[in-house]
């Protein structure tokens, strides 16, 4: 490897806030990571804490929405912040899930607490905010528990043969989530009327069974987080990648332009003809990038290219498990961060300090 | 489920005394809080740390089979590192409502694509 390799920081940028606000990819190396937000560290720039500055250049846009996931930007904050953001809705959002199974009977192939671990992760929608915590010596009312039965017995189909599959030989060979049926307790009918209690997805294999062979289980739904037990998490994943940027420094012209673009991915990098007719290379969408510093291989192309990525950019990903949709989803983790802070202000009142 | 336990005694803070040349009086002290972690505790020492009169501040989880998180503001004599921590607190409030209402706004604008399934 050749050693005369400089991360070169683009020469029509302004030095101290290219430092201050992008991280550097080099060659073999990420630098300049280290968090620099600290009050006082920068001479040109002020960085206290300004609510009111901070909105001015704070920005939310979301990218996509579906009904299970959805993906957008926040621009114009910290790290820490990203990170809490993305850690709450892994593990400090609340939704309900299967916590007690009492089994009455079972004579399936499939072990007791391996069924119950299985009907345990099953997503259920219900709307959270109206259950309250059930502690472990609390009794359960309709206000802290779902109370779910599951009976289901597989039987021969009268006169088909035992050649047949039996798929198509038996009945109930295979338990759903939609043979999970919820009971109604006290005033939940009412409560929740225009949202019943069910699972997530109807299709959810809980276990198969085969002639003769049945479940009859009641369920206990308790609400919990996901630092519990990541049953009650409410997302498949929550992640962030930061926002990659391309900084092109001297034409790239002909055939290197082709052999440029193609060393990332596709989208990032177009090719367009310039004054003199030829082929030039030009950042098209850096979003698109997957920053694998693929072009950095070749040696022709370290002088020619800045990759950074810049600091307060962040692109979540948010991938919901079906109890909860993305968008009310988003609001509770934010609600989950207010509460945090207000409870540790209450505890912090109790010590009574000045 | 005490992680969840609403109840204020179950998420307590109290002080952790440290002798030496920088002993504790007001300006200077190390909290101790129950049930919380890096989720916290990094948006903490962000927040705190953009306080000009903040000289000092950190966290530590002691030990992960603890649930305890160690946090320590040191400042300037200006102000009390309790106000420190709850003007921390209060901003972190400000911006979380603000970024709420913000998504909020946008979710219900038309300014992004609805997909029937998303494909990452």
């Amino acid at each position: 490897m050749a050693d005369n390799y400089q991360y070169q920081i683009p020469p029509n940028v302004d030095r101290e806030e290219f430092m201050r606000t992008r991280v550097f990819v080099e060659r073999d190396q990420v630098t300049n990571t280290t968090s620099n937000d600290l009050s006082g560290t920068w001479n040109s720039f002020d960085d206290r804490w300004d609510f009111d500055a901070w909105k001015q250049q704070f920005r939310l846009v979301i990218n996509r929405m579906s009904l299970n996931a959805v993906e957008f930007d926040l621009i114009g904050v910290h790290a820490s912040v990203a990170n809490t953001l993305r850690r709450i809705l892994i593990a400090e959002v609340p939704t309900m899930a299967i916590e007690d199974v009492f089994i009455k009977n079972n004579t399936s192939v499939m072990m007791d607490e391996v069924l119950a671990h299985r009907l345990g992760l099953i997503p259920l929608r219900a709307d959270v905010h109206k259950f309250g915590e059930r502690g472990p010596n609390d009794a359960p009312t309709d206000l802290n528990t779902i109370v779910l039965n599951l009976k289901v017995k597989c039987e021969r189909i009268q006169g088909t043969p035992k050649s047949m599959p039996r798929e198509q030989r038996l009945t109930n060979h295979t338990v759903y989530s939609r043979d999970i049926i919820w009971d109604p307790q006290g005033d939940q009918a009412t409560e929740h009327r225009d949202n019943p209690i069910q699972p997530a997805f109807d299709d959810i294999v809980i276990t198969k069974l085969n002639q003769g062979e049945e479940l009859d289980i009641v369920m206990h739904a308790r609400k919990g987080i996901g630092r519990d037990h990541a049953k009650y998490s409410p997302v498949g994943t929550a992640s962030y990648r930061i926002m990659p940027e391309i900084h092109i420094l001297r034409p790239i012209v002909g055939d290197a332009a082709h052999k440029f673009a193609s060393s990332f991915p596709a989208g990032v990098i177009e090719i367009v003809k310039n004054a003199r007719g030829q082929d030039e290379a030009k950042v098209a969408d850096a979003r698109k990038d997957t920053v694998s510093r693929n072009v950095l291989r070749h040696s022709e192309f370290l002088d020619a290219v800045t990759l950074s990525r810049k600091r307060d950019h962040f692109i979540f990903n948010v991938e919901t498990v079906g109890s909860v949709m993305p968008a009310p989803l988003m609001v509770q983790a934010f609600d989950v961060l207010k509460q945090k802070c207000l409870l540790l202000r209450a505890s912090l009142d109790n010590l009574n300090l000045q | 489920m005490s992680a969840m336990d609403q109840d204020i005694q179950e998420n307590r803070i109290s002080l952790i005394p440290i002798d030496g040349e920088h002993a504790d009086d007001n300006t200077c002290c190390t909290f101790a809080i129950q049930n919380e972690d890096h989720t916290m505790g990094g948006i903490l020492r962000y927040i705190i740390g953009k306080n000009p009169d903040v000289l000092f501040c950190g966290y530590n989880l002691p030990h992960p089979a603890e649930d305890v998180m160690h946090f320590r503001i040191q400042t300037n004599g200006k102000i009390t590192a309790a106000d420190a921590f709850r003007k921390g607190l209060d901003d972190i409030v400000e911006m979380a409502d603000h970024m709420s209402a913000e998504f909020s706004k946008q979710a219900h604008g038309t300014n992004f694509q609805y997909v029937a399934s998303h494909d990452l």
